[in-house]
């Protein structure tokens, strides 16, 4: 069952249209909120004047700061995945976020809300609301940013919001010792996860009760709730967050929003239903974005290609507010190494706060900035010394024989990063075999001379994933012989109602056809975290398998009393039990659980259900990890990169769904591609966004994606009871530090790619001044 | 997105629209497929009291001879275009230009007429129109005009196009015997809008030389323009690669190009000689084969 590509649960619905999303939620009565949003990076609010909005037909009410109490409450400072652990920060002062208030510090900040009785009417009133603003001057760049005399964006806190620091290894002494030492600048931009279906939220007050209904977006529908009891001041159980059917959350919702907030308050305020949908310019103004991050390394190492030292400052943009304390950098970080020994590193980060929407993690969250740096410096280095850049990188990896092996990096969650039941040699040496390495650098050097740019490049990635705490699971065995499976997180996309029920299949000896998992919902587990940082399959895989090894746990002891033979000689089978020696003794789990729901003897299995619930705690992340090759041609009229070949290599453990892994990946390659082929959330100095649109902002489409070999590793590990690592996460790590490596090779040394995206201008200048009949007469170096 | 209130109208004849057009004056605006009109009223830029929407006059679209052109109603859809026989045998690069605009529902709903009215520096019929010589044809309560491609555009999504007229046909005249048409569109990665499109109709004459060559490009800056310089450089000339190889260097000439963070002027200059070569190229392989058929 496990391992195998069974027919995903959830296709019916969503195949044939019917998933439900926020936006599909009708309550009698609804209202619709429309928010009226800042044109300016940084301005103060002097007045708002609802007066004509107010007169439009169908606007119920216009709300803005200090217009309710509960708008002066702050979004929690550290959301959901806070470290559990010590962290390499030592300096962090992060000014509070208020739900709304008078100060601006983006373009597209929430100033006011309009309510009214359609959306229509929602949008003609936000027009009309009129707001006079004291404009003043932005700051959308690091570098101004922490200048030391720097307008400040929140009068009561520097701009330099939080410091990190780490160290291993003499770097100093490697810096003045080594043969060679380079400095490079590499610059990743800020990205916008751009989900089909944006950010909702859909709130019911029910006064009878005093509770709270609200259908969300969210990817953490915990916090959620947790953060909404104490704002609305009701129980926790009196909160009941939805978010079930959810079109993408790639991080961007794994963030928690002022409409978080605004509509359930309106919902009470105003004793009717509301709902928001954000539209995709909503969504490119004011949701999240992944933050521009700039990495100035400075390397040591030997003619032969060894690194000695690496030194490294990082420069994050967090945006107006900080939400995630240096998770980002911090992920970068432990991260950087990817396959690679670095016998000394010294890090230091910063995180700088600028004049746009918040930072917040975006699928890969610090990894693909991590696989980036690490392979351009690797490239560099062969640059450098002239050696093969595959050469650089055998000379430098860790090897199977050197694990487990300790870097001097400490992760996230306090413990020290350990690489074991890996094997980076067998990934890179099956990459550089099946990718044809040898054969397409000779085609390389053929093809040149007839005027063709072809470019090879590799790049590698690991993905710590399944952190913890922990995540829960309950499974029970019902009247009518389904089985329920309910868990602590919700789907934006993952296959869980598929591989969380082949989990429990197995585990249980239950027909996969008869169980439901049931997520989503807080009702149906009382604690959960969320789903991100690939941590599902790891936490909530491993917990369900406990459960249902409860479950079975309870089930044989209770067929052999039932059935009146020994349990030894109990068999469980596609939902039924039966003693071994007389299959005439048989029951289905439906009858089973009838029969237990009144016997006394469950007295001493926890009550009359069929029924166990367990947590997982993992020791710590759990590391996967990959190689990929790409082989390019550059266009030399346009500059278009066209993909001859991409391999991507990788050990992700166990499948549980071969499918679902190979289709994680696969998203995840389209994801690293569009940040390696043009995606940039880019702002104006005066902090206007110049991305504003999907006329600005490049997505890949389908047809871009090129066809993508996948060769699956699965080293076994004993990190948890199922051997599995993580995946989710895999897919965008090493496409961007892949695709600039080749694109790079393409181009020759005329230019050295230090930024993602590669940029097209970049390209066309090498090709404008590099006319064929150069290449034809020589060849290029 | 919700655009701000407006009236429908849907007459069936040129004339209630004329008329609907001429009592609301500003307020109103001509519908057509609405793939420019509808976005723009979403993010409200644009707030027309009243639409009229002119998808029900049948008279306006489809692809005809009409005496010695190619008559194309302005209702008639990119898509419409892009199969069209007619289109195919008389003009291919108009067949290949309407083909390589954005996706297929915007080919199906999206109109010939409304992307000319609309005139979007990056769309990609305005280099059509200039190669292929067409003329564009309006009607009004007080009469009508036939424009000349050359005069369409007039600035930045503005054209020659008075308040109260209709664009209703662009005429093509019929190309000479062994004529050739080529375009080549370098699309914007994101909006897959031109960021360089290039047009070119060419004549393979008698002597085997160059006649009537037109180049049309798009996507530069403001408005679609002609490469001038290199047509004349290639006028009465063989059109040989190393030929227009040569001549692709004055592609750019006497053109404003955008210069942003996407692609400097010079960049896009680039891109204008090098697509220029092989539209001009490409243009006149389809003349010979004609000439050979
Ligand atoms: C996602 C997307 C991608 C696109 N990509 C491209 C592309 O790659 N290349 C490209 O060229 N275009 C592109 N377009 C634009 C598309 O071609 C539109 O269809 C076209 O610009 C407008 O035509 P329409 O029929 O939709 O006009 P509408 O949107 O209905 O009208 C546009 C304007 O013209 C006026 N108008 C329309 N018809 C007439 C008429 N007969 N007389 C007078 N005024 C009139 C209207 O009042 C309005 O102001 C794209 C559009 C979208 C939405």
């Amino acid at each position: 069952m496990i391992g195998e590509n069974v027919r995903r649960k959830e296709d019916a619905r969503f195949l044939t249209g019917r998933g439900r999303y926020v936006e599909d939620i009708q309550f009698p009565g609804m209202l619709y909120l429309g928010f009226v949003r800042s044109p300016h990076a940084h301005a103060n609010i002097r007045q708002v004047d609802p007066s004509a909005a107010r007169a439009i037909p169908g606007v119920v009410d216009v709300f803005w700061a200090g217009s309710l109490p509960e708008f002066d409450e702050t979004l929690p400072a550290i959301f959901g995945t806070a470290s559990t652990g010590p962290s390499y920060v030592d300096q962090l002062e992060l000014p509070p976020h208020p739900v709304f208030q008078k100060h601006i510090t983006y373009v597209g900040e929430q100033v006011a809300v309009v309510v009214a009785e359609s959306p229509y009417a929602a949008a003609d009133g936000v027009e009309a609301v009129k707001v006079d603003y004291e404009v003043l001057p932005a700051l959308t760049d690091w570098a101004q940013a922490m200048a030391p005399d720097a307008p400040r964006i929140h009068p009561e806190f520097s701009n330099r919001a939080a410091h990190l620091a780490h160290s291993y290894g003499d770097v100093d002494a490697a810096m003045s010792e080594a043969e060679m030492v380079i400095e490079r600048r590499y610059e990743t931009s800020s990205l916008k996860s751009v989900a089909i279906e944006g950010r909702g939220v859909a709130a019911r007050w029910d006064g009878n009760s005093g509770s709270m209904e609200i259908w969300s977006t969210t990817q953490m529908h915990y916090a959620v709730r947790d953060r909404l009891s104490q704002v609305l001041k009701i129980a926790p159980d009196n909160v009941r967050v939805i978010a079930r059917d959810i079109g993408g959350g790639f991080g961007l919702k794994g963030a928690f929003y002022p409409e978080d907030i605004v509509a359930p308050v309106l919902a009470r305020h105003l004793n009717r239903p509301v709902r928001w949908t954000e539209t995709r310019i909503e969504h490119m103004l004011s949701s999240n974005h992944s933050g521009r991050q700039t990495h100035d390394v400075k390397v040591a190492f030997e003619r032969d290609g060894r690194i000695r030292a690496l030194d490294l400052v990082l420069y994050k943009e967090i945006g107006a507010y900080c939400h995630f304390e240096m998770m980002l950098a911090s992920n970068t970080i432990n991260h950087l190494p990817t396959h690679y020994r670095i016998p000394a590193l010294r890090v230091e980060g910063w995180g700088i706060l600028t004049n746009t929407p918040t930072a917040s993690p975006y699928r890969g969250a610090g990894r693909q900035e991590a696989s980036f740096t690490m392979d351009r410096i690797l490239d560099a280095i062969a640059r450098e010394t002239g050696l093969d850049p595959l050469e650089v990188r055998r000379r430098n990896l860790v090897r199977r024989a050197d694990m487990p092996y300790r870097s001097g990096l400490i992760y996230r969650d306090g413990v020290p990063v350990c690489y074991d039941h890996l094997d980076f040699e067998r990934l890179l040496e099956t990459t550089v075999e099946k990718g044809d390495y040898a054969g397409w650098r000779k085609r390389q050097a053929e093809w040149r001379a007839q005027g063709r740019r072809i470019g090879i490049g590799i790049g590698s990635y690991v993905e710590a994933g399944g952190i913890g705490p922990c995540e829960g699971a309950s499974v029970a065995i019902q009247a009518n012989g389904r089985i329920a499976v309910k868990i602590g997180v919700n789907s934006q996309g993952q296959s869980h109602e598929t591989t969380l029920a082949q989990i429990c299949a197995k585990a249980l000896g239950a027909d996969y056809t008869e169980i439901d998992v049931l997520g989503g919902d807080t009702k149906m587990l009382r604690t959960g975290f969320g789903t991100g940082a690939s941590r599902v399959a790891v936490n909530t895989g491993n917990a369900v398998h406990l459960a249902s090894l409860s479950v079975r746990k309870k089930l044989v002891t209770m067929a052999a009393i039932l059935l009146k033979c020994e349990e030894g000689d109990i068999k469980i089978e596609s939902g039924a039990v039966y003693a071994r020696d007389n299959p005439q003794k048989i029951m289905r789990f439906g009858e089973m659980a009838l029969a237990c729901s009144r016997h006394p003897a469950m007295a001493s299995h926890g009550g009359p259900d069929l029924e166990a619930t367990e947590f997982f705690y993992p020791p710590t992340v759990v590391w996967s990890s990959g190689v990929n090759l790409a082989v390019v041609e550059l266009d030399a009229d346009s500059g278009r990169v066209d993909i001859l070949k991409y391999l991507f290599v990788h050990d992700s453990g166990e499948p549980l769904h071969p499918q679902v892994v190979e289709g994680q990946l696969s998203g995840g390659f389209a994801q690293g591609f569009g940040a390696a082929m043009g995606e940039r959330v880019a702002y104006a100095a005066d902090g206007q966004p110049l991305s504003a649109s999907l006329l600005d902002y490049y997505v890949p489409r389908a047809t871009d994606i090129p066809d993508v070999e996948y060769i699956h590793f699965a080293f076994p590990t004993p990190d948890n009871p199922l051997g599995i690592k993580a995946v989710g996460e895999s897919g965008p790590n090493a496409p961007p530090a892949t695709l600039a490596s080749a694109i790079n090779d393409a181009l020759g040394n005329d230019i050295e790619i230090t930024e993602l995206p590669v940029r097209w201008n970049h390209i066309v200048g090498v090709l404008r001044n590099a006319p064929a009949s150069r290449i034809n007469a020589g060849g290029m170096s | 997105m919700y655009p701000a209130p407006f009236d429908y109208h849907r007459p069936d004849d040129i004339a209630d629209a004329l008329a609907l057009l001429d009592s609301h004056g500003d307020d109103a605006r001509i519908l057509a497929g609405g793939f420019s009109l509808i976005p723009a009223m979403k993010l409200r830029m644009m707030q027309p009291a009243h639409l009229i929407d002119i998808g029900g006059i049948d008279i306006l679209k489809g692809v005809r001879i009409e005496n010695d052109a190619l008559s194309i109603g302005a209702m008639t859809t990119h898509w419409e275009i892009e199969s069209s026989p007619l289109v195919a045998e008389w003009f291919p690069a108009l067949a290949q230009a309407a083909g390589v605009i954005a996706d297929a529902q915007v080919r199906n709903c999206g109109t010939i007429g409304g992307s000319l009215a609309y005139s979007d520096p990056s769309a990609d019929y305005p280099a059509l129109i200039l190669a292929l010589n067409a003329r564009l044809v309006t009607i009004s309560l007080h009469g009508g005009n036939v424009i000349d491609a050359m005069n369409w555009q007039q600035g930045l999504l503005t054209t020659a196009l008075e308040p109260g007229e209709i664009l209703i046909d662009i005429r093509f005249p019929k190309p000479p015997a062994r004529t050739g048409s080529a375009y080549i569109k370098i699309p914007h990665p994101a909006s897959r809008f031109a960021v360089i499109g290039v047009a070119v109709s060419v004549t393979l004459g008698e002597d085997g030389k160059a006649r009537d060559l037109r180049i049309g490009v798009t996507g530069t800056s403001t408005t679609a323009c002609r490469a001038l310089a290199m047509e004349q450089a290639l006028e009465g000339h063989n059109l040989t690669r190393d030929a227009v190889e040569a001549a692709s260097h004055l592609a750019d000439e006497g053109i404003e190009f955008n210069d942003d963070q996407l692609l400097s002027a010079g960049d896009r200059a680039y891109l204008c000689r090098t697509t220029a070569r092989e539209a001009v190229l490409a243009a006149w392989a389809r003349a010979r084969n004609k000439a050979s058929a």
